[in-house]
């Protein structure tokens, strides 16, 4: 992985799904981050790639924090979830949020959003949480994009959950019995 | 605390079912073993508002009718109120489409019946500003609200559309209260519903056909008179001669959404697009039909909408209960037709999947917001858009793979509307009694008092991305009226370069409506495909 790139803002001009600002020259995202098996899903995984496990895997506990009733055993639950939905977009979408997951690999990204150059695998949980925080608050339109790319899809995979849904204070919907 | 859990919806029929065992012409392309040609008088695509009434319409007048649809057919027995399910199977791209910036979600039907199927069931017909400003700025002909008002009533008629009798929700009282006790105007929402149990799962599917949408009224009349229908077979290029129409050509998919590899053709001697804002003119656009102007796709129109909760400390259950009954045109006309962009003011239901993500963040501060979700009331405003030289709307254009995607901007004209409202919103809101209010926007918290948050709110940063954006209406991007310079179709919805075409959908709407569209687009359709049944019968 190349972390000395240093990255044109300006270039953050596309998005797509949800908001994920993605880079102009997209397509060379993924050999930046230099992942070959970057196209790749990972096993039992329609869509996430191994990098992106391993991107999400620690974050997801910060982004849903509370949320998780088993606290990290869900996460590869959160996975799954989110891999269902990224399912449905079209492909067009699905690469734009793909392209932000990329992204994410860099450094320099990681940099400008999350003040922190390292991986979110060598982070403490507090670092993501400030890291995290501090994206949420850029003034920034491109950045507030991606954050919203980053947590609207997670959270929109987990709510759907009926057992996690339930966590809101919701009921549940009436039992629909067919004859 | 109101709860609906326990009860169950069982007794129901689902009109498929029986409908396909009685012999019904129904084409699952995702089971085809191999490429398929079928002949017919109208191939009409797409299955929701408009191609739902033009199939009843056209087929009732003893014409051959095929219906494709690019969903998976998906009935009464199969609505279950999940909402997972219903966003993967109901809705467009899994109800993840958006704006090509990201900066505004786009919630819009794919399934048998359209959007139809997933509408919240408000009713409205056209207002008469937005018909003269069609009639001044566009040429469009014959449809003044005079000669409307006779198709609206019979489609009002044939979809039961009457004001709702029953109490609100208390998320719909909160407007109610918010809006008398300001002395703004309020009123109550007609409803397309027959025997309606009061649940609030219109977005979801109607598990208890009470919702008259398309999959439960034309649509299986338009199967007894003996039409086709198509489904998992999504349109993809047209056939022409830059004069005529010879036949649509469908990708067979999958249950993922994915081409089998499979096509069916349909080969008839009139076609209707039907397939919505965004998707008709992606079609049109794939199969590069005469477009002199370029104006193909161009002047999309979203009504981008914001959103407001109220925190009550009594349950406000919001999403129980009819979702939408009682809506405020106080800021509709604010600044006259075409000054700043008005909007009409309603409430959207809380299911928490979607509401949690609107509510967006991330981590403790949204566990807390999300943990409130009984108690919202969630007051939503839809912008007027494309009445100003500064409101052009969102462009269509095709990615790589060839779909849909939507190039719409929120600029300063649109963000001065979306900030607006926030403020009013809140105001109401606060007014209806809640103890706290949070507008949709990623810099706001939830504030204790109306003068906080009239302070606030015009401090904060409107741009793409900060202030919260939806949409739950895609119109235009086929425009209609006279000016060929600027139209694509004639106010019958002939499209204006090819001899047998027609576009029978939300997107021959020149510009936003200024209410929720599909009472428009039914009586607009009734009233073309009545006229297009008569030249072909002629
Ligand atoms: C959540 C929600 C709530 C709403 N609530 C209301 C409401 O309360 N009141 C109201 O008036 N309006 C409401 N609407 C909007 C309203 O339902 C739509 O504006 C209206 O149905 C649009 O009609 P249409 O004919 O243009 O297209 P649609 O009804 O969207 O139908 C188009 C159909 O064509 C299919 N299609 C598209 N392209 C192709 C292709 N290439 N090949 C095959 N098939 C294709 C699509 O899959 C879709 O099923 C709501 C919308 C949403 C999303
Ligand atoms: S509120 Fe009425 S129309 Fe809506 S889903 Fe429930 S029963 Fe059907």
């Amino acid at each position: 992985m190349n972390d000395t790139l240093a990255l044109n803002r300006r270039a953050f001009l596309r998005a797509g799904l949800f908001g994920s600002a993605l880079l102009a020259g997209g397509a060379g995202v993924a050999s930046l981050s230099g992942c070959s098996a970057a196209k790749v899903p990972a096993d039992g995984f329609l869509h996430l790639r191994q990098a992106d496990i391993e991107l999400l895997t620690p974050m997801i506990p910060v982004l849903l924090a509370g949320a998780l009733p088993n606290a990290d055993a869900d996460v590869p639950r959160v996975l799954q979830r989110l891999d269902t939905l990224l399912d449905s977009p079209a492909q067009g979408g699905r690469d734009a949020i793909f392209q932000l997951y990329d992204v994410l690999q860099l450094g320099a990204f990681r940099w400008w959003t999350m003040d922190a150059w390292s991986h979110p695998g060598t982070l403490s949980a507090e670092q993501i949480d400030q890291g995290l925080a501090s994206w949420s608050r850029k003034q920034n339109s491109f950045a507030r994009l991606a954050f919203n790319g980053l947590c609207q899809p997670l959270t929109l995979a987990w709510y759907t959950d009926p057992e996690i849904a339930k966590g809101t204070g919701y009921p549940g919907p009436p039992r629909k019995v067919v004859a | 605390m109101n709860d609906l859990s326990k009860l169950e919806v069982r007794g129901i029929r689902d009109p498929w079912k029986e409908g396909v065992a009685a012999g019904w012409s129904v084409i699952d392309a995702s089971q085809l073993n191999e490429d398929r040609t079928i002949e017919a008088d109208v191939a009409i695509i797409g299955s929701g508002a408009g191609g739902g009434v033009s199939a009843e319409i056209l087929s009732q007048s003893g014409l051959r009718v095929v219906i494709i649809e690019a969903a998976k057919l998906k009935s009464t027995d199969q609505f279950n109120m999940d909402e997972g399910e219903a966003y993967r199977d109901l809705y467009q791209e899994g109800a993840a489409r958006a704006a090509k910036d990201g900066s505004i979600a786009i919630l819009q039907g794919r399934a048998v019946g359209g959007t139809t199927v997933v509408n919240w069931t408000s009713s409205f017909r056209t207002p008469e500003q937005t018909l003269s400003y069609w009639q001044d700025n566009f040429g469009v002909t014959g449809l003044s609200r005079g000669e409307l008002d006779p198709w609206f009533e019979k489609m009002e008629k044939r979809l039961r559309v009457s004001k709702w009798a029953m109490p609100p929700n208390s998320n719909n009282n909160a407007l109610k209260n918010g809006c008398e006790a300001l002395g703004w105007g309020w009123s109550v929402i007609p409803r397309n519903v027959d025997g309606c149990w009061n649940l609030g799962y219109c977005g979801t599917g109607c598990p208890t056909n009470a919702k008259q949408s398309m999959l439960v009224t034309t649509l299986p009349s338009a199967m007894e008179n003996g039409a086709t229908l198509v489904h998992s077979a999504e349109a993809r290029t047209l056939e022409h001669d830059g004069t005529r129409v010879t036949a649509v050509v469908c990708n067979a998919l999958d249950g993922r959404r994915q081409a089998t590899g499979k096509t069916v053709r349909v080969v008839a001697k009139t076609f209707v697009a039907a397939g919505g804002g965004i998707n008709t003119p992606a079609l049109l656009m794939r199969a590069g039909v005469p477009d002199p102007h370029e104006r193909l796709g161009k002047r999309t129109f979203l009504h981008p909408t914001t959103l407001v909760l109220g925190d009550f400390e009594e349950r406000v259950d919001g999403y129980y209960g009819a979702p939408q009954s009682l809506y405020s045109d106080q800021f509709t006309w604010r600044d006259g037709v075409d000054g700043a962009i008005g909007y009409k003011m309603e409430v959207m239901p809380t299911h928490p999947g979607l509401m949690s993500s609107l509510i967006g963040g991330y981590g403790s501060l949204a566990r807390t917001q999300v943990s409130r979700l009984p108690h919202y009331a969630a007051a939503i405003a839809m912008m007027r858009d494309g009445f100003h030289d500064e409101s052009e709307g969102g462009a269509v254009e095709l990615s790589k793979y060839g779909d849909a995607v939507l190039d719409y901007v929120l600029n300063d004209y649109v963000l001065e509307g979306l900030r607006h409202s926030h403020l009013k919103m809140a105001e109401m809101l606060f007014a209806a009694g809640a103890q706290s209010v949070r507008a949709g926007h990623g810099d706001m918290p939830f504030m204790s008092s109306w003068k906080q948050v009239k302070e606030l709110i015009p401090t904060l940063k409107y741009a793409p991305g900060m202030a919260g954006c939806g949409s739950a209406h895609v119109m235009g991007g086929c425009t209609m009226g006279a000016d060929e310079s600027r139209c694509l179709t004639d106010s019958d919805g002939r499209y204006h370069h090819l001899e047998n075409l027609y576009v029978f959908d939300g997107s021959v709407l020149p510009t936003s409506l200024g209410v929720n569209p599909q009472l428009t687009i039914y009586g607009m359709t009734a009233r073309n495909a009545t006229r297009l049944a008569t030249r072909l019968q002629a």
